[in-house]
């Protein structure tokens, strides 16, 4: 295909930017979607049933832990949504809750979940038995103000996705503050706006830059490497092909996919860890298949994609992308 | 004479320097913009955060914060409007339920006296005019309170006009049960 450029004095960036944008949104390639497996959760407050979940975690056995953020609780089930247990209840004590938002399991099965309004990340067996918890503490060093996404790295290093202070707060294994990652801000590399989500690819930190409508990569040390998500990784909203309009959940999978939760697109796009978009799939609405602002997703150990469909208060599960997908 | 009542007033424009405290029961807050859980959770957080402030109920669709307060809390309104602010977020409207005085201020002029500071004139629309509020107006109050126990509820929307004190225009009133009913 071949585009006009006006070539005139002041019009050639601006030329370069429509072709790069429309190439971006464009693109005649056909993109592979992922077949839709199970769907399964209902509305409601009793057992099994769901309220605004936000955030979720596959467990090495399969299991799907669900944060159930409008019932303020952790609730489990077996991988084809049948009911196992909860986990808490609303409360501010020591195994109770205010707003989970995002859970991880670390080697040995034990479940972290993150508060938003409770400002701290509590500790729990793989069976829900309270084990510790970390607190922050507004926006001191160290602190943290509304955690909203949480990750153990493989070395067991926690990470914070701190909401409202616009960066990530890392502490070592025993709890003791490390070290903060990212700066707030926007456009520029390192700025952070609001992120709610995190993950780990090839020795690399995996942040859902939200607010930013983009994924950004750093090193564990804190250095900005790579970041996608509209023209140039600047943080522009948008609908085309890899683009966000806010990125609020990542997953990685074993073949070092990264997948998106495209809240306000109500689909799911997936990159390489390069950044190069391999999927899109999902589109708005309450069918079979399609979103209501996804939030967060996760892998399955066989490969299957679970995504929290927040607005439809329920989970829905896909089938593996082909490992050829890269 | 001056009574003790129950008052909901709805107030159309967000009024910075006006005292919170003591009076406060309730409130109804709007946001622009509010369409995602984490920043629903995010100002509720921030509400919570607020002296005083015991419920917080986030309706997201419909970007309207419900709010209810400890009895006697110290908060302000200017406090509600900088915990929407860190939550990211402009306080678009607001409405107060809180406790307050009527006194008849003058001849024909009926305030409402919220609290110490607090001050609203009454007034009420009479063939498309606002006007302040009329003897008989203030009778069926009366009147309504009179057979109704403790408390009573007026809807009004307040507006800024040159004066500093802030109208309170009266557009229904309601009674309803005392606190011992």
């Amino acid at each position: 295909m071949r585009i006009w450029i006006p070539v005139r004095t002041g019009s050639v960036i601006g030329g370069l930017v429509v072709v790069i944008a429309l190439s971006a949104a464009c693109s005649p390639r056909t993109l592979p979607g992922s077949e839709l497996f199970a769907v399964w959760g209902i509305s409601g407050s009793g057992p099994g049933e769901l309220s605004q979940p936000i955030g979720i975690a596959i467990g090495t056995d399969g299991s799907v832990f669900v944060a159930d953020a409008g019932n303020h609780r952790v609730q489990v089930f077996d991988s084809d949504g049948g009911f196992l247990r909860t986990i808490g209840d609303r409360g501010k004590e020591l195994g109770f809750f205010r707003r989970p938002m995002d859970l991880d399991i670390d080697s040995q099965g034990r479940l972290y979940v993150a508060e938003h309004g409770g400002d701290r990340v509590q500790v729990f067996t793989h069976e829900g038995e309270f084990l510790r918890e970390v607190r922050g503490d507004g926006s001191v060093a160290g602190g943290f103000d509304a955690a909203a996404g949480v990750l153990v790295s493989p070395s067991g290093e926690l990470y914070v996705a701190d909401f409202y202070n616009n960066r990530v707060v890392v502490f070592e294994m025993d709890g003791v503050f490390s070290r903060v990652i990212g700066t707030p801000g926007r456009v520029f590399p390192g700025r952070l706006h609001y992120p709610t989500d995190l993950d780990w690819v090839d020795g690399r930190l995996v942040v859902a830059d939200a607010y930013n409508n983009r994924i950004q990569l750093f090193t564990p040390a804190g250095e900005a490497v790579a970041r996608w998500g509209g023209l140039l990784g600047l943080g522009i909203p948008g609908s085309g092909r890899g683009s966000f309009r806010v990125a609020t959940g990542v997953a990685v999978d074993s073949p070092n996919r990264i997948y998106v939760a495209d809240f306000e697109n109500h689909r799911i796009q997936v990159f390489s860890s390069d950044g190069r978009l391999l999927s899109i799939f999902g589109s708005q609405g309450d069918g079979p298949g399609e979103f209501e602002r996804p939030t967060d997703l996760d892998i399955g150990p066989d490969g299957r994609i679970f995504v929290v469909d927040y607005g439809n208060d329920r989970i829905q599960v896909f089938e593996p992308l082909p490992d050829s997908l890269r | 004479m001056t009574r003790t009542r129950l008052l909901a007033i709805s107030i159309g424009l967000l009024l910075y320097t006006m005292p919170a405290n003591a009076g406060f029961l309730s409130a109804q807050l709007s946001v622009n913009g509010l369409t995602c859980p984490f920043c629903a959770f995010g100002i509720e957080k921030k509400l919570l955060e607020v002296p005083g402030v015991r419920e917080v109920e986030v309706f997201l669709d419909e970007g309207r914060i419900a709010l209810t307060f400890e009895r006697g809390t110290e908060a302000t309104v200017k406090q509600l409007e900088e915990a929407v602010r860190k939550a990211g977020f402009e306080l678009a409207g607001l409405s107060i339920e809180t406790s307050g005085e009527i006194k008849r201020a003058g001849e024909g002029d009926v305030r409402l006296v919220a609290h110490p500071g607090m001050v609203f004139r009454l007034t009420e629309m009479v063939d498309r005019r606002e006007q302040p509020v009329s003897a008989e107006t203030l009778r069926r109050i009366q009147k309504t309170r009179a057979s109704n126990g403790e408390s009573l509820v007026v809807r009004g929307a307040v507006s800024e006009r040159d004066s500093r004190e802030p109208l309170l225009v009266i557009r229904e009133s309601e009674p309803v049960p005392g606190p011992g009913n």
